[in-house]
């Protein structure tokens, strides 16, 4: 028998736990990627409902209602309208969640309207003790005209009767809940007349659409039926009015609240985790922990993939037949790729520690506390969550700031983010870190190592406030903010979101970054064994002379070293390198590390494995080496060491503050619809951070 | 020229072409492309002909 396939819509408000029910119905059976033309995150599953039956489940944007007021959350109603669009669901489920049910409920009938297949999941049953909740299903299946899962996706209760709705689709009822058109009979009564064949909640879709968005081009509607903008505002008021009715009525009879019952703790730990003192001081702890953590624990493996690595091309080297492509596998491909692998426990860590939070509900309050802050700055509490996610990358936070309605603090965010330390700049202070600052304990618990990130993630932090407040000096648009945030039930983390989370973000980084550095690696490893003129090419014999010839006693085991030494200099690279040096040397560092510097500037991560490319192809031994055993054994002609103490501060400063990722300049551009503020970002923050990298290194040397 | 030589070349043509089409586009690459191809093909020739 043929396969059938299912298309079905995930909807819900934020915070409903939509994310974990689209995980526990298609597990790691996921697609992630972008909507086209724009950059809001779609994605994509599959789940199993029957021996012959599959259902394709889109997971789409949180959205409070169908009057959408983002970017977001207009790709849900795009995508609801448009029945043409290959993604068009054939039944729609409504996430909703047991504590929030009015609230949710808004949008659940706004879908109804739509008259397509809908069933409602009202998730975190669990909860409904603890809050003293009791729910009328049979009565709430007829008042709202369709079938209800009641679920809780964190225990992993009604799922399968989720499934089992989504296959028989067919049976539900497709009948609106409420007659939205009474609110101005006229009017849509004119309306309905105008276009027999259209639906009538989709007509005044489109037409509010326009008010909300509006450079939207529906013509015909809009030129017969738009009313003024507040006439058309009002209306969509008194909408909201009859729906929030219906649904208060509803609920007075489906659904009884015994506060009595209540076992919640929720009120007690708010009251501390946003207090005015305390609030702070557990989110610095909370910090502090996560970063100590980082370091102490990713320690052992990633000793062992570096110890790995190093073995593995010492193999190669001697297990493959001698010649070129063995030597590009060895020197190249091996130390390159080796130089971003290592950094997998430090990512994971980091993002385990992040998905922990969130999922508990403790980043709400984290952006409730910063507001009062952040408002200062001339940015908003919702600032915090770009801001934040910034720590992982800068790309996905930029999108995440168009949730800030208000262009100027949504512009400021988006200029500031790439401050913040994101997981590309995290390898590169890992191994400057390790290489200058002691592994020692202050006060026998304190690491060393650990704190010098912690204060490099808050120096980022800083300085993007810092920037902040200039910007909102500076920048003349006047707008008006107002802010609202929704405080999620505290719940303890569910391992299947946190892991899916960590493995997505891992991911994203190995292949996104991985990629690049194999492709540069190759290159690197080619501009580094070859080189024009007879320099490169009678290495052997001039440094032969030159040690023969010499007046001092040279051991000869010395010269294979001197000859790597001398080809690397007089190859591509080192002609590349040495023409740069003039620039990068006030800054302390020598052409191999402004090689790394430049290679970088298309995406951070890559200087690690420049470094760890350059300096295999410079060594001529078979020996295992390590990434940073090579780095630590580097030295100027005069024997001192090029990654000291004022050398290393120099480049964690021009790293924390250089602007040195195209992604997001691209990605700032397509933000702002313009070339203007990626270039104000690009030279302001390069400049700057090679004016800190200067000082720094003239003060410290 | 032997087989780690010509594998060595084509995995650099590989490398630059990837680099390229992530930096400056898809539909840009295809100039490139052309070009790596003859330069491999003439690096090819010059070293056969030695």
């Amino acid at each position: 028998m043929a396969q059938q396939n299912i298309k079905v819509a995930l909807i819900g408000n934020p915070n409903t736990g939509k994310t974990s029910v689209f995980n526990q119905l298609t597990g790691l059976r996921q697609q992630v990627g972008n909507y086209p033309g724009i950059t809001v995150e779609k994605k994509i599953g599959v789940c199993k409902l029957s021996e012959n039956t599959n259902a394709t489940i889109l997971d789409l944007p949180g959205t409070y209602s169908l009057n959408a007021s983002s970017i977001d959350e207009n790709v849900v109603i795009e995508l609801l309208m448009n029945k043409n669009d290959d993604n068009f669901p054939e039944v729609i489920v409504v996430v909703s969640e047991v504590e929030n049910l009015k609230r949710n409920l808004l949008l659940f009938t706004q879908i109804k309207d739509l008259e397509l297949p809908t069933i409602l999941v009202i998730n975190m049953s669990d909860r409904m003790q603890l809050k003293g909740i009791e729910l009328n299903i049979p009565l709430l299946e007829k008042e709202l005209k369709t079938s209800i899962a009641l679920i809780s996706s964190r225990k992993n209760i009604g799922i399968e009767k989720i499934k089992e709705l989504i296959l028989n689709y067919k049976n539900l009822s497709t009948e609106p809940c409420l007659n939205a058109s009474s609110i101005d009979k006229e009017y849509f009564d004119k309306l309905r007349k105008a276009f027999p064949n259209q639906l009538l909640y989709k007509l005044w879709l489109v037409i509010t659409q326009d008010v909300n968005f509006l450079n939207l081009e529906r013509n015909e509607i809009k030129n017969s039926f738009t009313k003024s903008h507040a006439d058309l505002k009002r209306l969509q008021q008194k909408e909201t009015i009859k729906r929030y009715q219906f649904i208060n009525d509803t609920l007075k009879v489906g659904q009884t609240i015994d506060v009595s019952k209540a076992t919640d703790i929720r009120a007690k730990l708010d009251r501390i985790l946003t207090h005015r003192i305390f609030g702070y001081l557990i989110f610095f702890v909370i910090l502090f922990g996560i970063f100590q953590s980082i370091f102490e624990w990713s320690k052992y493996p990633m000793e062992f993939i570096d110890s790995s690595f190093a073995s593995l091309a010492s193999f190669a080297k001697i297990h493959l037949p001698a010649g070129e492509f063995t030597n590009l596998i060895s020197e190249g491909i091996i130390p390159g790729v080796g130089g971003i692998l290592i950094f997998i426990p430090q990512i994971v860590f980091l993002f385990l520690f992040i998905s922990v939070l969130e999922e508990s509900g403790y980043m709400s309050r984290v952006v409730f506390l910063m507001d009062k802050i952040m408002r200062r700055f001339g940015l908003s509490g919702k600032s915090v969550v770009p801001l934040i996610s910034g720590t992982a990358c800068a790309i996905p936070a930029i999108m995440g700031a168009r949730n800030i309605e208000n262009w100027k603090e949504r512009l400021i965010t988006i200029l500031v983010t790439p401050f913040i330390t994101c997981s590309a700049r995290l390898p590169v202070y890992a191994i400057i870190i390790a290489l200058i600052i002691p592994n020692e304990k202050l006060f026998g618990f304190m690491s060393l190592q650990g704190l010098t990130l912690m204060s490099l993630y808050l120096l980022g932090f800083g300085v993007a406030l810092i920037s902040a407040f200039i910007l909102n000096k500076t920048l003349k648009i006047k707008t008006k903010s107002y802010f609202v945030v929704e405080m999620p039930s505290y719940k303890i983390p569910m391992f299947k979101n946190v892991s899916i989370n960590v493995i997505e973000k891992t991911k994203a980084f190995v292949f996104g970054a991985g990629k690049i550095i194999l492709a540069l690696s190759v290159v690197l490893w080619f501009l580094g064994s070859h080189g024009p003129g007879e320099d490169f090419k009678n290495a052997q014999k001039i440094i032969e002379e030159n040690v023969y010839s010499s007046k001092i006693p040279v051991n000869p085991s010395v010269i294979p070293d001197r000859v790597s030494e001398y080809k690397l200099e007089h190859s591509y690279i080192g002609i590349i390198g040495k023409s740069i040096e003039p620039v990068i040397k006030p800054l302390g560092y020598d052409w191999k590390i402004g090689i790394a510097v430049v290679s970088s500037f298309a995406a951070r991560e890559v200087f690690v494995g420049t470094l760890a490319t350059i300096y295999s192809v410079g060594s001529h031994s078979d020996e295992e080496d390590t990434i940073k055993n090579r780095m630590a054994a580097e030295v100027h002609a005069d024997g001192s060491k090029i990654f000291n103490f004022p050398t290393g501060i120099s480049l964690l400063l021009f790293y924390a503050f250089a602007m040195q990722c195209v992604s997001t300049l691209a990605i700032v551009k397509k933000e702002t619809n313009s070339w203007k503020w990626p270039i104000i970002q690009l030279v302001f923050m390069s400049g700057f951070a090679y004016l800190v990298a200067f000082i720094a290194y003239q003060v410290l040397k | 020229m032997n087989i780690q030589e010509i594998l060595t070349y084509l995995a650099l043509a590989l490398a630059i072409v990837f680099l390229y089409r992530k930096f400056f586009g898809k539909k840009k690459s295809k100039k490139i492309v052309a070009m790596m191809v003859v330069g491999v093909v003439n690096q090819f020739f010059c070293k056969f002909e030695k």
